[in-house]
């Protein structure tokens, strides 16, 4: 059995090839038109809500954006596309959909109000920023067509990151909120590994990079 | 010279699509190799086609009408076996899909598995299978990956008995499970086996294969391309077929990989999976012209692992 374990390798868990997924990616564009440019408005007023508002205000605008994205994505994304090309598409899709309940409930509670350091604001308000602006840039950067970006709202892995980050600059109870989004991430980082697309593993790095800096904040914030 | 009207055009057109949906003459002149069931003596193309991966494209249309023209060009070039599995994601919807736009249902071999872990499940899981393929019966159902092998071997007889499916045997792949493969060949009444066997991955060759012979077991081969890696590192490094590959009527290394395995003496089908045609085309072309001996096949083995 030892002997078998080590014959598994990752590209044995990815049942479709490159050209499926980025198809994934066009069809999920191209069937939603012009959805994109309205959940890319939506993620430009999360992010400025995080900088600009305060109070209950604040929480009750990311929840429900964040919220409405994670349905977004468990739907369109996982539930109807994924999922029948790959059997864990709907443990996703159940695990995005636990992820709005967790942000709503947040978000209505008034538990998206926090005031970290400002380092800590700044590095969530940026990586809100690149998830919403630079991914969509990527995988095109890797050989994908152009109408197969990925967008905050639509796509798993953009509103991972964009989620990370205003969860960083905004919220109390961090760590709990921030599994399912790395697990996405984690999830779209298989393929461009196994398609060698390193672009494609940028989500992921920048979700280590949410996890690290709200785990510091953790230890001092318990330290103290 | 006047100027091609649109029907000039179109007829044109239409010609070279039919022409180059047609075996070459060359190739249709050479008769197709095909090896025995051993249980029963039907004969069967000895190169088929897997779907791991290339056929699972779910609902999109594009790429379900590129999945039909590579599966008609398997058919037009003699092909009929094809192995599915619940496990490769919508795979089984798209070849049934393919099946009813090529009008081939009729000729084809349908292979597919048993991939689940309750040993209840055999006959809904079965039936979910036939509905996808839109056959009325399967030709051989397996199971998968010896996943609770024994109450899916039972029901399978009972299915088989029921004239439901007309063959049943086991699976594993990567070499996985040897041991346990060799005891259900030993002492399971089964007409198939399928395991990986290519030229870098030889160890069914010590025992499985013979035992398979001995027990009157066809035995399908998985993974002929090693997953596609192997012809990706020999095309990587430009190495050439040896001058004696042409007298076997390989061209390419595709057929050159594909030659070598089905003309093992236990062997029935092989079964490459692709998603383009070029290489479904590549890949049939191992089903034409002379298999190598014993001795041959050791030369082949021994350039393969020279140029390797």
């Amino acid at each position: 059995m030892d002997a078998d374990l080590s014959t598994y390798e990752l590209a044995h868990f990815i049942p479709f090839g490159r050209e499926v997924y980025d198809r994934l990616f066009v069809r999920l564009n191209e069937g939603w038109f012009p959805l994109p440019i309205l959940t890319v408005l939506l993620g430009a007023l999360a992010i400025w809500g995080a900088l600009r508002l305060t109070g209950r205000r604040r929480s009750v605008t990311l929840g429900v954006i964040l919220a409405a994205a994670w349905a977004w994505v468990g739907w369109a994304y996982y539930l109807d596309l994924y999922t029948p090309l790959n059997w864990a598409g709907e443990y996703a899709a159940w695990a995005a959909f636990a992820q709005v309940a967790l942000l709503l409930g947040l978000g209505l509670a008034g538990r998206l109000d926090a005031t970290p350091p400002l380092g800590l604001r700044a590095l969530g308000a940026a990586l809100a920023a690149i998830g919403l602006a630079l991914l969509p840039l990527l995988d095109p950067l890797d050989g994908r067509p152009w109408t197969g970006a990925e967008f905050f709202g639509l796509a798993p892995e953009p509103t991972a990151v964009v989620t990370l980050g205003l969860l960083l600059a905004t919220a109390r109870d961090r760590l709990v909120t921030f599994i399912v989004p790395i697990a996405c991430c984690a999830l779209g980082a298989a393929p461009a590994w196994v398609f060698d697309t390193p672009l494609g593993l940028v989500p992921l790095a920048l979700a280590a990079i949410a996890a690290v800096a709200a785990l510091v904040a953790f230890i001092r914030r318990v330290a103290r | 010279m006047p100027h091609p009207t649109r029907r000039d055009a179109l007829t044109t057109l239409g010609a070279a699509l039919a022409a180059a949906a047609l075996p070459t003459p060359a190739a249709a002149a050479t008769p197709l190799v095909t090896r025995k069931i051993p249980k029963t003596g039907e004969a069967l193309p000895a190169i088929g086609m897997g779907t791991w991966q290339t056929f699972n494209v779910g609902a999109d249309p594009e790429l379900r009408t590129a999945r039909t023209a590579v599966l008609r060009t398997f058919f037009d070039l003699g092909g009929t076996v094809i192995d599915s599995s619940p496990m490769y994601g919508s795979a089984q919807p798209v070849v049934g899909h393919a099946l009813a736009q090529t009008k081939k249902t009729p000729a084809v071999f349908a292979a597919d598995k048993i991939w689940t872990s309750d040993g209840d499940e055999t006959e809904e899981q079965f039936e979910e299978t036939r509905a996808h393929w839109r056959v009325p019966h399967m030709d051989l159902m397996q199971v998968h990956n010896l996943v609770e092998w024994r109450a899916h071997l039972e029901h399978l007889r009972a299915l088989k008995a029921a004239h439901r499916t007309r063959y049943i045997g086991v699976t594993t792949s990567h070499g996985r499970r040897h041991d346990l493969l060799a005891e259900v060949l030993r002492t399971q009444e089964i007409d198939a086996v399928q395991l990986t066997y290519n030229m870098t991955h030889r160890d069914a060759e010590k025992r499985l294969l013979p035992l398979a012979r001995d027990r009157g077991i066809a035995v399908i081969a998985n993974r002929p391309f090693d997953g596609g890696g192997l012809v990706d590192r020999l095309q990587r490094k430009g190495a050439p077929l040896p001058p004696f590959a042409a007298e076997l009527g390989c061209h390419d290394w595709p057929s050159y990989l594909l030659k070598w395995i089905v003309s093992h003496p236990a062997l029935t089908v092989a079964i490459p999976a692709t998603s383009r045609v070029e290489h479904m085309r590549e890949n049939m072309a191992a089903c034409r012209g002379p298999l190598p001996d014993q001795k041959t096949r050791d030369r082949m083995l021994a350039h393969l692992q020279s140029v390797l």
